[in-house]
Parts: structure tokens; C-alpha cells; sequence
């Protein structure tokens, strides 16, 4: 009797001690796979991933500065700042989509970098609107038709599972249909899209307008979740991140980057929970903050993957037969 | 009533006239053949009917419209669609969805039908699935629906570029240069294929470096020298044709030429 009770207490520690270690990175992670999976829809992405992570950044940026903008100084309903900042970042994609449409490779990389300096030097400098390096300070937590939802109570928890799960569905809706089809063929050779009737501009927009969309929308999350953003909070630390979710689960596919978040985001944490360990080892070992060492281990995973396995752990090509829709035939049998 | 018909066309890339004034036309279900010695402008003829380059002069008819300067997708949706000679598949596609993609402008539905899956959407995407694997079956690459293109050996690769291009609902085909780097076998089965689609209603326009696969399928044959017509006829007029020998081969008099000066 006594024993079974020990053993439910443990039992219940244990599980209060997974989810405190996973409550902050899960959401982090889940902001980064987010950000990850929109990189699936860039086309000719094969090369230059980091590039194309780095101007997902600036669009999330986007996307935060304008919802916390707006909750924060003009009092406007937190919905109506989501779709709003959601929707300006998308508004910036299609821009900087109509104006790469005529470069191509490595000209692409260039204007997309550009484009991430912009819009970091205007937060930096547009003291009066960003309030640059001070930073926006006391982001309201969302308020939903009269609902708080904190961290605390768990409500900004379920916010972020809404969001995901709805970039997700979309994510799936679109790639499964004409339209995905019509982006992944631009993305492996555009002139023979272009033969077959495929209008590559308009999907190269709508490839550039949805990414930037959800980049947006997943930047939304972060400002209330922080409580606190300034310019450095949109920084190459999150684009390596993604970057590495995406190498690691596997690039252009959904399943890679969930798993990719749900290993590489709890790192920072649990490399933090050394701290203590280190207290008992010889002076000369101990590093002030462990949780830096995740760099390292990001960069290992990164030179290990590309080595050996480039595709990731759930990239590449399916095995499983492609999903047919309800009423289709085949007249011969094997 | 010629299908196609090219008058006087004319492209230049500053001062090289890389075709000149050529003229040519393509009759429903026939195979008409374009040959010519490496640089002779057969590709850019190709590049021309199919909108990539603008016409400098003349006009291009496809089917009583004029196509000439027209955007690639007019002319796709006019009926005309082409291969590559190097094969230009979507690698990390499906062979089914290559098939799919080739749909495109006959499925007929908007972003927001995808979003919403509405009837509209899921109508068009069977019908678009059906049309897939009865062109793959029908052109014996049933079994391979769920391959990645990349996969797919060479001469199956050419097979399902033609495919694709068949799924565009197109009435003529343009192949660039078909059998290129097919062995013996694979080109013979190649040249059944073209027969079976000829049989079938298509009409085939071919660019062609196997005089084995020119000489057998094409029911007349074209002869291009330096952006110029030099020759057209059948297939046993071509082979005769003093002109087209001289294009290929020479002059028997610069020869002899040269080896006096030696």
C-alpha cells in the first residue's frame, strides 16, 4: 500500500518535471516549427535554405512587431491584430516576391538577406513607431472574447496548438491539390512548369505570399508569449534554429519538421539543467552558461546530417502509395 | 488543311540570324521530322513555335490561330506541347503527379476550392487522377504510378515526359531530339511507341539525330542548314537528296580542293 502510493508520487514528480522542462521550448519549438514549415513552399529551395530561414525571420518580425504594436499602444482586439499582422506579412512577401521574379540562384539570396536588413534596421531605427533597442515593453496577453489566455492558465497554450494545427491543415490542404502541385513544379524546373500551362509568376507569389503569411502569424505568438520584444529579438539565433529543425527532421515535409522542433527545441532547457551538475565538477570545467553549448550541438547535427543522411530523418521520398482520391479506377490490374 | 504551319519565320540573336525565313507545315496525324547538322537552328524552330523566344518576322498557325508571339500558356492551352532533349521531369515528383501537373490547365478549379475542398475541387481532382492513370496505363506505365520521377529508367523517363506532355490535351506533340542516349533496344521501342501515339490521333513534330528513327517514322522530313529549309520530302527523297548529303557530309569538291592544296 505504502509502496504504491510512493510510486504514484513519483510518478506524478516525474511528469511535473517533463512538463515543466517542456512548457517553454515546447512553445518555442512550436513557434519555430511553425516558421520551419513554411519554408516547404519556397521554391527552388534546395539550395540556400539558410538564406530563405533568414527572410522567413524578417516576416515573422513582421508579423510580431505589428500585433504587439497594435495590442499594446492602440488597444486593438487581439484578433483583429493577428489577422492584421498576419496579413501584412504576407503583403510583404507578394512584394518581395514581384521584385526576385526576374533573378534567379544566388541573385535571389542576395535581395532576400537585403530584405532581412531592412526590415531589421527600420525596427532598430523607427524609434517613435519600434521604440528600437529599448524594445516593447508589457505586451498584453491575448484576450478572447473576454477569456485571459496566459501562460498560467494554459490558454495561450491551446492558442499556440490552434495556430499550428491550422498552418498545418492549410499546409496539407494546399500542397495536396493543383496549386501545390503546380509550386513544387516550378520549384524543380520552372521552364518545363512553364510548358505544361503552369503560370509560374502568379504561383511564385502565392508560393512567397503564404509562407510569409504563417511566418507572420507564427510571429504573432512570440510578442505576447515573451511579454517583452526588441530589435534583437528577431536575430540569426532563430533562423539557425529552424534551419536545423528542418535539416534534421527533413526539408519539404510536414512529419520532419514537427519531429525536428520536438527534439531540437527542449535543447537550450536541458542544457541549462547542467548548471547544476557542473557546480560539483573542478573549477577549470565549469562554463558559466551551458545552454550556449546547444551552438555546438547544432552545428554537429547539421555536419553529421549532411554527411549522412541530407535528406533528414523523415525527408526524401515516401515509400507510401500516393493517396488517391475516392472514386478513381484503375482499368488494368496488376 | 495543314495543323501547323510555319511562314517565313525568322529569329535573330544580333547579328547571327539563327533561322531564316523558314518555312514549314505539319498536317493532322502525320509525323514530320526536322533534321540538319548540330547548330542548325532545329531547337530555336522549337523554342519559337512554343512562345520561350519572339519571332522576328513571319507567323506561326496552329489550327487557324495564330500563335506566333503568343505566351507559353496560350499555346499550351491551344493544343501544342512539347519535350526536352534533355529530360526535364520533376525530379522529386511522383510519376503519377509529373502526369497530374500536366493537367494543370485543364483542371478547373481556384486557390480557395483547394482551401475549402469544395465539391468543385473534389469533381475536378478525380476526373484530373482518373485522366493521369489512364494515360500511365495506356502507355504501359501503370506500375510505375507510385515511383519518383528520378527513379525511373532513362528510356521510361522519355516515356513519361510524353506523357505529360499527352495530359496537357494536346493535338500536337513536339519531341526534341527523343531517342537521344537510348541504346539500340530502347530506341526501337521508342519508335513503336511514336507509331502507337500516330495511331491514336496524335500529330508528332520531331527534332532527330538517329537517321535510324527519322528514316522509319516520319512520313516526311524537313532538312535545315544554317537557319535555311535546304530540303523536304519523304523519307527516300531526303536520303537521295544531293543538298542534304552535302549538308552532312560535305562537298566532294572541297575536298578534292584541299587535298591539292596539300
Amino acid at each position: 500500500m505504502n509502496m504504491k502510493k510512493e510510486n504514484k508520487s513519483l510518478y506524478t514528480k516525474a511528469v511535473i518535471t517533463i512538463g515543466q522542462l517542456w512548457e517553454n521550448p515546447i512553445i518555442k519549438g512550436i513557434i519555430l516549427l511553425a516558421l520551419a514549415l513554411f519554408v516547404y513552399f519556397l521554391p527552388k529551395m534546395a539550395t540556400l535554405y539558410f538564406q530563405r530561414i533568414a527572410i522567413m525571420v524578417a516576416f515573422y518580425a513582421i508579423g510580431a512587431y505589428t500585433a504587439v504594436l497594435l495590442t499594446t499602444y492602440r488597444g486593438t482586439n487581439y484578433l483583429v491584430a493577428v489577422i492584421l499582422g498576419a496579413c501584412l506579412a504576407g503583403a510583404f512577401g507578394a512584394l518581395l516576391a514581384l521584385s526576385t521574379m526576374r533573378l534567379s540562384g544566388t541573385y535571389v539570396t542576395i535581395v532576400t538577406m537585403a530584405f532581412f536588413y531592412v526590415i531589421s534596421s527600420i525596427i532598430l531605427n523607427w524609434d517613435s513607431v519600434t521604440k528600437g533597442s529599448v524594445g516593447v515593453l508589457n505586451i498584453p496577453a491575448p484576450n478572447l472574447f473576454g477569456m485571459k489566455l496566459t501562460m498560467k492558465n494554459g490558454g495561450y497554450f491551446y492558442l499556440i496548438m490552434f495556430y499550428v494545427a491550422l498552418t498545418i491543415l492549410v499546409t496539407k490542404l494546399v500542397i495536396n491539390s493543383k496549386v501545390g502541385r503546380a509550386i513544387k513544379a516550378v520549384r524543380d524546373d520552372e521552364l518545363a512548369a512553364i510548358m505544361m500551362g503552369i503560370n509560374n509568376k502568379k504561383y511564385k507569389i502565392i508560393a512567397y505570399t503564404l509562407a510569409a503569411f504563417f511566418a507572420g502569424l507564427a510571429g504573432t505568438l512570440y510578442g505576447p508569449f515573451m511579454g517583452y520584444i526588441n530589435n534583437a529579438t528577431f536575430n540569426y539565433d532563430i533562423c539557425i534554429s529552424a534551419l536545423v529543425i528542418v535539416i534534421l527532421g527533413g526539408i519539404g515535409t510536414v512529419k520532419g519538421a514537427i519531429i525536428g522542433a520536438i527534439i531540437i527545441s527542449p535543447l537550450g532547457e536541458l542544457l541549462r539543467g547542467l548548471t547544476t551538475f557542473m557546480k560539483g565538477l573542478p573549477e577549470w570545467m565549469q562554463i558559466s552558461q551551458p545552454e550556449q553549448w546547444r551552438f555546438v550541438i547544432y552545428g554537429m547535427i547539421m555536419v553529421i546530417m549532411m554527411r549522412f543522411r541530407p535528406q533528414g530523418i523523415l525527408g526524401g521520398q515516401s515509400k507510401l502509395p500516393y493517396k488517391m482520391p475516392k472514386g478513381v479506377e484503375r482499368k488494368v490490374m496488376k | 488543311m495543314a495543323l501547323l504551319e510555319a511562314k517565313g519565320i525568322t529569329k535573330k540573336f544580333g547579328g547571327l540570324v539563327a533561322v531564316d525565313k523558314l518555312s514549314f507545315e505539319v498536317k493532322q496525324g502525320e509525323i514530320v521530322s526536322i533534321i540538319g547538322p548540330n547548330g542548325a537552328g532545329k531547337t530555336t524552330v522549337f523554342n519559337m513555335i512554343t512562345g520561350i523566344y519572339e519571332i522576328d518576322e513571319g507567323e506561326i498557325v496552329f489550327d487557324n490561330k495564330v500563335i506566333s508571339n503568343k505566351s507559353p500558356i496560350y499555346i499550351v492551352e491551344a493544343g501544342i506541347s512539347r519535350t526536352f532533349q534533355n529530360i526535364r521531369l520533376f525530379k522529386q515528383m511522383r510519376v503519377i503527379e509529373n502526369v497530374m501537373v500536366g493537367t494543370h490547365i485543364k483542371t478547373n478549379y481556384n486557390f480557395f476550392d483547394a482551401l475549402f475542398r469544395t465539391k468543385r475541387f473534389r469533381n475536378e481532382e478525380r476526373k484530373a487522377t482518373q485522366k493521369a492513370i489512364d494515360i500511365l496505363e495506356s502507355i504501359d506505365l501503370g506500375d510505375y504510378i507510385n515511383d519518383y520521377a528520378n527513379n525511373l529508367p532513362y528510356g521510361l523517363q522519355r516515356r513519361l515526359e510524353i506523357a505529360r506532355a499527352i495530359a496537357t490535351g494536346a493535338k500536337l506533340l513536339i519531341l526534341d531530339e527523343p531517342a537521344a542516349g537510348m541504346n539500340p533496344q530502347e530506341s526501337e521501342n521508342l519508335l513503336n511507341f511514336i507509331r502507337s501515339l500516330q495511331a491514336k490521333g496524335y500529330t508528332i513534330l520531331i527534332i532527330e539525330h538517329d537517321m535510324n528513327v527519322v528514316m522509319n517514322i516520319s512520313d516526311r522530313i524537313y532538312v535545315m542548314d544554317y537557319g535555311k529549309r535546304i530540303a523536304n520530302g519523304t523519307p527516300s527523297e531526303i536520303a537521295s537528296n544531293p543538298d542534304v548529303i552535302k549538308a552532312y557530309l560535305g562537298d566532294a569538291s572541297e575536298i578534292l580542293e584541299e587535298d591539292d592544296a596539300v
